[in-house]
């Protein structure tokens, strides 16, 4: 199934980068990313001196020798990040590739995050609620992350506040959503419920190149794919400028926001490739590494 | 303002169609975009503006519906008024003589007459009636209605003629006319002077004394085996003047000179050695002035032999004032009867015979004293009433009778036809007798009353025409709404005329006697008739009127010019072309928001 979402060249391609994660899960198991805190793992940190409780076998003996004081050798934690993927599964994302795109991203953070042994989340959007995957950890879990996401579905409305913050984060770590953000609930109580839930925040927010740039054709009625509203738009020249500002305006809004609650946001064409947009636009925003 | 085609107001509920179509075609084309979330903004945004955005919507519809409003009304010919109007029974008349060609500016005056008058027409109040009269030989009522469609539409079909002629020819008719109403006004347009004398009205006068020369006479004389052609060219108006004037003989150029008038008021200019092959001539003068149609002048060549007549009388007014008139005979007289010169083409015998007829030549025997074998003698004749026969000769006067004193009666030779009768006596008769054409009259005409009847100059010139063979050769030219005579053989019949434009009109036989009048065009009208003996053909030239040219420009007084009358007479803005430019800016500005729009 795999194969279907991404082919094994690129996949080969993904291993050599990794998600630029801060944010680590305090608690739970160790992982393979580097930890601000002293830990067990081979990799030497620091010295301190001894101090009453602390484990005998890290006194560094030849210190003792050469000093006759006793220092204990610090070593590096190392340790796992949580990883929340958001789909948003709105009726909307189903144009022009967006879903499809959408589709490609998740399973390629998702590749990304099982093989730098963090842990995966993969929570669809559906609606007011969220259809959350199992946790996932491990390169051998990244089929049933793909599985997870084939089985998922572009229909209705989706309130995206209301269905993210039925959210239980077990702690740091970093949610990506993935959206074309169409949505009438308040996009900032998001950032802030994820913010608050220590989340290292990720936007990736897609658009078509019709949404982008709507093309003139008299006089139309637009239909709304989700809630099947209509209304009769003159597109002409003067309405188009003013889409395009309302268009500006609501891509900059969002990037503000993301910008005040710490997160990184990218504006993603929906005829974009992975290639560009993986090995150029992510690595160039310091989102992969 | 007002509008002088009303009834095109009736499309305006055309305007409804434009609308309905729009209704109909407000089908929006569906289109299912993933979300309304940007559009609903960008909507909301606009409803802010709805009155003016709905505006801004229909902006097409709108200016279409403008542009057919103003068509409609462009199509209802409207005007604005301004000045005093003219009302109740206005009388127009127009001079449409050949001066009125002449050109004002970049109009003739004739036009400028036209279209003041339309104006008239068109500003007057809508109970007001029109009698437009147009004069130049003739006056001619074009139309007397109430109706100002009508009305105009006949003064926009009233032609420019090239005829001699002026509204003073016709006061007694416009007086007539005038008398008719109670309150009339007359407003006269034309370049010659006319008064109004107690009628009530204005004369607009279009006269002008711009530059103009024009030839005035075209004629000919013989010069051994060529011609000489002289050609009058007269300054009519102006100061000095050059030009070129260029002869032709049919199609071809003969001969071109450069003539100058400056303190000359004509000038007379020859062309030599042209040959005598030429149907016609044909002088113009190059270059443009203000009259062109006096510009050009043609000139029919014609048999300069004429017939000799030879009146042997002892004295007979009558009948020498009757033969002098006749075109194309030389007449000579002589009171001895036995002349040896045979060179006479008619031997007219008045009461002597001679010893011996002269050979060959057509002989006219009046009251014939001897007989010599020609005729037997009968019993004379008293007082008694005599009448033309019916025969060729007697065409236009059979039935004609007059009383004779006393007459000789001749037995009616088997030769001749009875020409003049008497009961069963003949008075007169024509015939051939040994090649000849012979002609008798029994009788001294003295002792009859026939000289004193309008029929005695036809007989004589048809008797004559025909014992000499002779064919009135007619002008050289004439002159434009002159009369062409067609009597210049008594056989004529099957008279077609060809006119300079193409025209062809047919003259029924009877009415020959009275010419042929409707010369208006100048140039060379082409005559084809049948005679007994075939078919003919005979050219006459039509000059523009020599007088015209010179009255175009003589100064008189109008009691109103051209240039002063619309100070007293309301005049009217014609709206339909700024109308027409305001529909094609509309039409522009359409394209523009339609091309935007895509």
């Amino acid at each position: 199934m795999s194969k279907k979402l991404l082919d094994s060249d690129f996949l080969k391609r993904l291993e050599r980068l990794s998600i630029n994660i801060e944010k680590l899960m305090n608690v739970g198991g160790g992982g393979i990313r580097k930890s601000r805190a002293k830990g067990s793992s081979t990799e030497f940190s620091d010295f301190r001196e001894y101090t009453l409780g602390d484990d005998l076998r890290r006194i560094d003996w030849n210190a003792y020798g050469r000093l006759d004081r006793l220092f204990v050798k610090l070593f590096m934690e190392e340790r796992e990040a949580f990883i929340n993927v958001f789909l948003d599964c709105s009726k909307s994302m189903d144009f022009s590739k967006k879903g499809a795109l959408a589709l490609e991203l998740a399973a390629a953070f998702s590749y990304l995050t099982l093989i730098n042994m963090d842990r995966l989340c993969l929570n669809l959007m559906i609606s007011e609620d969220l259809k959350i995957s199992e946790v996932l950890g491990g390169r051998g879990q990244f089929n049933r992350a793909v599985s997870f996401l084939e089985n998922s579905d572009y229909k209705g409305k989706t309130r995206l506040d209301l269905a993210l913050k039925k959210k239980n984060f077990p702690g740091k770590g970093l949610s990506i959503i993935i959206s074309d953000l169409f949505n009438e609930g308040n996009f900032e109580e998001i950032l802030k419920f994820l913010a608050f839930n220590k989340q290292e925040i990720i936007v990736l927010h897609i658009l078509s190149p019709e949404e982008y740039n709507p093309r003139l054709g008299g006089s139309v009625k637009l239909k709304d794919a989700e809630t099947d509203e209509e209304i009769n738009v003159e597109l002409n020249p003067s309405t188009l400028d003013k889409y395009d500002k309302v268009l500006k305006h609501f891509i900059g809004d969002i990037s503000d926001k993301c910008k005040k609650y710490g997160g990184l946001y990218l504006n993603i064409l929906s005829n974009e490739t992975m290639e560009k947009i993986l090995f150029e636009d992510l690595i160039k925003r310091r989102i992969i590494k | 303002m007002g509008f002088n085609a009303l009834y095109a107001l009736w499309l305006l509920p055309l305007l409804g169609l434009i609308i309905l179509m729009y209704l109909l075609k407000e089908e929006h084309e569906d289109l299912e975009v993933p979300s309304l979330y940007l559009w609903k903004t960008v909507m909301a945004d606009s409803e802010v503006k709805k009155p003016w955005q709905k505006l801004k919507n229909n902006i097409l519809m709108i200016l279409q519906l403008l542009a057919a409003f103003l068509i409609i009304t462009a199509l209802a010919n409207p005007f604005i008024k301004s000045g005093k109007t003219v009302a109740g029974d206005i009388i127009i008349v127009i001079d449409n003589s050949g001066s009125m060609n002449a050109l004002a500016e970049d109009k003739t005056r004739f036009e400028t007459a036209k279209s003041m008058a339309e104006k008239v027409i068109r500003e007057a109040p809508t109970n007001s009636s029109f009698t437009i009269i147009s004069a130049n030989r003739d006056a001619k009522v074009e139309i007397n209605t109430k109706d100002k469609t009508e009305a105009i539409s006949k003064i926009k079909s009233i032609k420019p003629g090239n005829m001699k002629g002026n509204i003073s020819n016709h006061s007694s008719i416009i007086k007539a006319i005038y008398n008719q109403y109670n309150d009339a006004t007359i407003l006269a347009y034309t370049d010659e002077y006319f008064s109004l004398e107690d009628m009530k009205g204005e004369i607009i006068n279009l006269g002008g004394s711009d530059g103009n020369i024009g030839i005035t006479n075209i004629s000919y004389s013989e010069e051994g085996d060529s011609y000489t052609v002289l050609v009058k060219v007269q300054k009519t108006a102006g100061d000095s003047f050059k030009n070129e004037l260029v002869l032709y003989g049919e199609d071809e150029l003969i001969g071109l000179k450069e003539i100058e008038l400056s303190d000359d008021n004509s000038i007379n200019i020859y062309f030599h050695n042209v040959r005598k092959d030429y149907d016609y001539l044909k002088a113009e003068l190059s270059y443009e002035d203000t009259l062109m149609a006096d510009n050009e002048a043609y000139l029919v060549l014609q048999s300069p032999k004429p017939k000799k007549v030879l009146f042997i009388s002892k004295g007979n007014v009558f009948f020498e004032k009757s033969l002098s008139v006749i075109n194309g005979i030389e007449l000579y007289k002589t009171d001895k009867t036995n002349v040896i010169d045979t060179s006479y083409d008619l031997y007219i015998y008045d009461g002597k015979m001679p010893d011996e007829l002269p050979k060959g030549s057509s002989l006219l025997l009046i009251n014939p004293d001897k007989y010599d074998g020609i005729f037997e003698p009968e019993d004379d004749l008293g007082s008694n009433i005599a009448h033309f026969e019916n025969n060729p000769i007697n065409k236009h006067i059979e039935k004609s009778d007059f009383f004779i004193n006393k007459a000789k009666t001749i037995k009616k030779p088997i030769w001749a036809d009875a020409l003049i009768t008497s009961g069963d006596k003949t008075l007169g008769g024509i015939g051939e007798l040994e090649g000849r054409k012979v002609a008798y009259i029994t009788f001294d005409i003295r002792d009859s009353d026939l000289p004193l009847s309008p029929a005695f100059p036809m007989f004589i010139y048809n008797i004559t025409s025909y014992l000499v063979d002779l064919e009135t050769k007619g002008k050289g030219f004439y002159q434009s709404g002159e009369t062409i005579d067609l009597l210049f053989s008594p056989d004529i019949k099957d008279v077609q005329i060809v006119k300079p434009s193409g025209e062809k009109e047919i003259l029924r036989d009877d009415i020959l006697s009275f010419g042929f009048n409707n010369t208006d065009e100048t140039g060379i009208y082409e005559l084809n008739y049948k005679k007994d003996d075939g078919n003919y053909q005979k050219l006459f030239a039509v000059n523009f009127p020599y007088d015209e040219s010179m009255n175009a420009f003589s100064k008189w007084s109008g009691e109103r010019d051209a240039t002063t009358v619309t100070k007293n007479f309301k005049t009217a803005s014609d709206m339909q072309r700024p109308l027409i430019i305001i529909v094609f800016l509309i039409l522009l500005g359409e394209w523009a928001v339609f091309i935007r729009g895509n």
